[in-house]
């Protein structure tokens, strides 16, 4: 298991350079000047020329990518373009807002979406199988900002139970701050969850070896959540660690609805600014996270399925 | 008994104490960036950076509160007690006001301040885009401590307008401060204003602490924070929930309306004479180096659309600078034979003359900003109505900025916050010297000056002109000079504007005039 871990580990090595390679190219291909977005409108040409060379984009490009990828490697992400302020700083500040977010959806997710999926595929074609039908409908078909606003106007404006803007300060408004963006991240997890648990625990459920526990006598319950649970959860794990990742780029648009001071904003800054720097680091550090989940994703796998070996 | 007297005692320490955090006056204020720029005058650009850099720093002078009057004899002093300027307007003199304290213990503002402040303005070595502001000082007197002469190389009598007042660059630093700090002066600023910087949260919020030894009087607003709120929508909804007590409003169709509805005793805080907008017609391309088509242009263009489109913050533009500037046309200044007045007829008339009787297509890029891209699609569905086809692609906004700038478009729109001066739009927009890839300003997107006229000289004329008559009479004279050739169309003019609750925040004058922003030195919570 421990060589796996580190054999994963070292594949990210590569992934990462290639990333850093693919986003820098990118990122000097995209039309726009980095200078002109940092002095205004008023920029006369010595100032923009003053701005290049102070950071040194006058260099020739494969000068700057050397730089660059001395930088990063060490982990020095350098300052920003825009505001000078260190990228590591800024990193440190934002990546707790996104991180938190993006687990409390998918515990969200976790708590309300698995016992309904249980619960659908054991009460099939009933009324809470149908409930559970609209809610995922609901939850797929609702655009994050939309319902984002919404959850503003009713829970914010209208009862004025949650805050409305920012991150929170201390673990207790932070919390609270947390609630809706949550909800709205975690909704469509939930209802990814549900229909995924569903329909798996549906087919583990017609399966013989069910078939003779039932027969044998089993309990109920003990047949669902011993026996047929546990083999239903492995399509439910690999789907849940993809899904993760579409959440974490999700975590974008909810920041900017609820403006909290997440990575998303960082990026979206970034990229309308062309602050070059902050928009590299930004990417490399969703790509470090894109590798990880998979790396988790197959260890837990492993740990539920005993069939599944890691080489 | 004597336990009972100290745990009164204790209690009414506690209610003293908790009263004494409770009567905190915090004032929160929602601005439209993502995030600070810079609070270093040199460098800071945009609301974002000039909002708090207002309340942190103080000018020599400066429009009354509340006005954007511009006038040597009517501005207020700030830092100076008095000014004078020679009767060539090439000697500006300002008096210190003395006693005047720098935060965090620098010191007492000298002259020696103003003038180092001035020289780093003017040197390209800094870096600064305000640098053209500086650039006519020949040279700095500080004949004693409290006073400065500003001599510079060829007359300006509104040179104040450009290099001593907020907005531009104008706001004063502390040589040691500035020295001793670098970089860092970026963000953690020492200022002579009202208020003194506390902190940066980056993404989140500045935080500023009123400054005891203001030379104003000490703020009543003890704390104030500026909320970086760039989502129109979250920043609309915190302030109508009362989370931020003052926001800067959004340039887009119907949402003042919609928030009026919501709010009525609200109060907006125009900021009248508002940005300069314009499209300018690249003379360079075919087929608008054709006078009768950019004639055409102008008569099939209604400006009325912008002014119920957008409700009470449009302004109509007339000149090439918006009413309330200095030196701008008004309706009665325009002629008989204009050519911006609306009439498809003519327009089409003109187009079928210049050979094109069943119009023509061209194509336009534009800003994927609502600000710009609603000002070209109103635009393209006018002149759809006279058979031109404008084809748009919308780009991101640093490169639309880019690539203006290159000279790559045919139609371009802009806006821009300018000193109220007719002369500064002028330079700016018309100056042969400005034209795209000129290594000046860069903003003269029509080539006017290389291509259907040149107005330089006279420009130069009346940014020198002493006498007052004169110099509006220039003004007048090449406004009409250069908007015959049809470089650009004057469109309707959007005031800045922010608007605050004035059950939660009273601003302490009237507003119906700023540059940009407004200090709330005077701010008071109800």
């Amino acid at each position: 298991m421990i060589g796996y871990i580190v054999r994963r580990l070292l594949e990210v090595v590569p992934t990462i350079l290639l990333v850093l390679t693919l986003v820098f190219l990118a990122l000097r291909v995209l039309p726009g000047d980095p200078a002109i977005a940092a002095l205004g409108e008023f920029a006369t040409p010595d100032a923009v020329a003053s701005f290049r060379q102070k950071l040194g984009l006058d260099q020739p490009l494969w000068m700057q990518y050397i730089s660059f990828l001395s930088h990063a490697l060490r982990g020095d992400f350098g300052q920003s373009m825009t505001n000078g302020t260190s990228i590591n700083a800024l990193l440190a500040d934002s990546l707790p807002y996104t991180i938190e977010l993006a687990f409390a959806a998918l515990l969200f997710g976790l708590v309300i979406g698995l016992p309904l999926g249980c619960w659908t595929a054991v009460r099939r074609d009933g009324p809470v199988d149908t409930f559970g039908r609209l809610f995922a409908l609901a939850g797929f078909s609702l655009p994050d900002f939309y319902l984002g606003v919404l959850l503003l106007l009713a829970f914010s404006l209208h009862f004025d139970w949650f805050p409305m803007l920012g991150g929170g300060e201390g673990f207790l408004d932070t919390l609270h701050h947390l609630v809706l963006p949550t909800v709205t991240l975690g909704l469509v997890m939930a209802a990814f969850i549900m229909r995924l648990t569903r329909s798996s625990l549906l087919d583990v459920l017609k399966r013989d070896y069910v078939r003779t526990a039932r027969g044998k006598g089993v309990a109920e319950p003990q047949v669902i959540f011993k026996h047929a649970l546990r083999n239903a959860l492995i399509p439910v794990t690999t789907g849940m660690g993809i899904y993760l990742l579409t959440t974490l780029s999700g975590t974008i648009t909810v920041e900017l609805v609820f403006s909290r001071p997440g990575l998303g904003q960082l990026l979206i800054g970034g990229i309308s600014a062309r602050d070059y720097t902050m928009v590299q680091a930004g990417l490399v550090v969703f790509s470090f996270f894109v590798v990880v989940v998979n790396l988790l994703t197959d260890l837990l796998c492993a740990a539920i399925d005993p069939r599944i070996t890691l080489r | 008994m004597r336990h009972l007297i100290r745990f009164g005692w204790a209690i009414l320490a506690l209610a003293v104490s908790a009263g004494g955090v409770m009567a905190e006056s915090v004032a929160r204020v929602g601005v439209s960036s993502r995030d600070l720029g810079a609070l270093d005058p040199a460098f800071g650009i945009g609301n974002g950076d000039e909002f708090p850099m207002r309340q942190i720093y103080n000018t020599l002078v400066s429009a009354p509160d509340g006005t954007a009057d511009i006038r040597l004899d009517h501005l207020q002093g700030e830092l100076a007690e008095s000014w004078e300027m020679s009767p060539d307007a090439r000697n500006f003199t300002f008096h210190l006001r003395k006693g005047v304290q720098w935060h965090r213990g620098y010191g007492e503002v000298t002259a020696d301040d103003v003038a180092f402040t001035l020289q780093r303005m003017r040197d390209p070595k800094t870096g600064t885009a305000y640098s053209s502001n500086f650039r006519q000082i020949e040279s700095i007197d500080m004949p004693d401590r409290y006073t400065v002469v500003v001599h510079l190389s060829v007359p300006n009598p509104f040179f104040h307008a450009f290099a001593l007042m907020p907005r531009f660059g104008g706001y004063i630093q502390c040589k040691k401060a500035v020295e001793e700090l670098g970089d860092e002066e970026r963000h953690n600023p020492v200022g002579s204003g009202a208020f003194a910087f506390e902190s940066y949260q980056p993404k989140q919020k500045i935080v500023l602490r009123a400054f005891a030894g203001y030379w104003g009087g000490k703020p009543a607003i003890d704390r104030l924070e500026v909320l970086y709120l760039p989502e129109t929508a979250a920043r609309t909804l915190g302030f109508v929930k009362g989370d931020v007590d003052m926001i800067e409003g959004a340039s887009v169709p119907g949402w003042l309306n919609s928030l009026k509805k919501q709010m009525p005793d609200l109060t907006l805080d125009f900021g009248r004479p508002g940005a300069t907008v314009a499209m300018f017609l690249n003379m360079t391309r075919k087929p608008l180096d054709d006078l009768r088509v950019r004639e055409a242009i102008a008569h099939a263009i209604d400006t009325n659309i912008w002014l119920t489109a957008y409700g009470d913050f449009m302004q109509p533009m007339y000149g090439v600078s918006p009413v309330g500037f200095y030196g701008a046309l008004t309706k009665a200044d325009l002629p008989a034979d204009w050519p911006f007045v609306y009439d498809p007829d003519k327009s089409r008339k003109l187009l079928a003359e210049a050979g094109f009787p069943n119009g023509f297509q061209i194509d336009a890029f534009i800003s994927e900003r609502e600000e710009y891209k609603s000002n070209l699609l109103i635009i393209q569905e006018q002149l759809r109505k006279v058979g031109i086809q404008v084809n748009i692609r919308v780009v991101d906004h640093p490169s639309y900025h880019a690539d203006i700038r290159r000279d790559l478009n045919s139609m371009i729109v802009y806006g821009s916050g300018q000193p109220p001066l007719t002369q500064a739009v002028l330079n700016a927009f018309y100056d042969s010297r400005a034209i795209v890839n000129k290594p000046t300003r860069n903003m003269n997107f029509s080539h006017y000056g290389d291509v259907a006229g040149n107005s330089d000289a006279l420009m130069d004329q009346a940014n020198q002109e002493v006498d007052d008559a004169k110099r509006l009479a220039l003004l007048k004279r090449i406004q009409i000079d250069v908007l015959r050739q049809v470089p650009s169309i004057p469109l309707p003019s959007p005031a800045n504007f922010w608007m605050h609750n004035a059950r939660t925040l009273q601003i302490g004058y009237p507003v119906q005039a700023y540059m940009g922003t407004f200090t709330l030195a005077k701010a008071s919570k109800p």
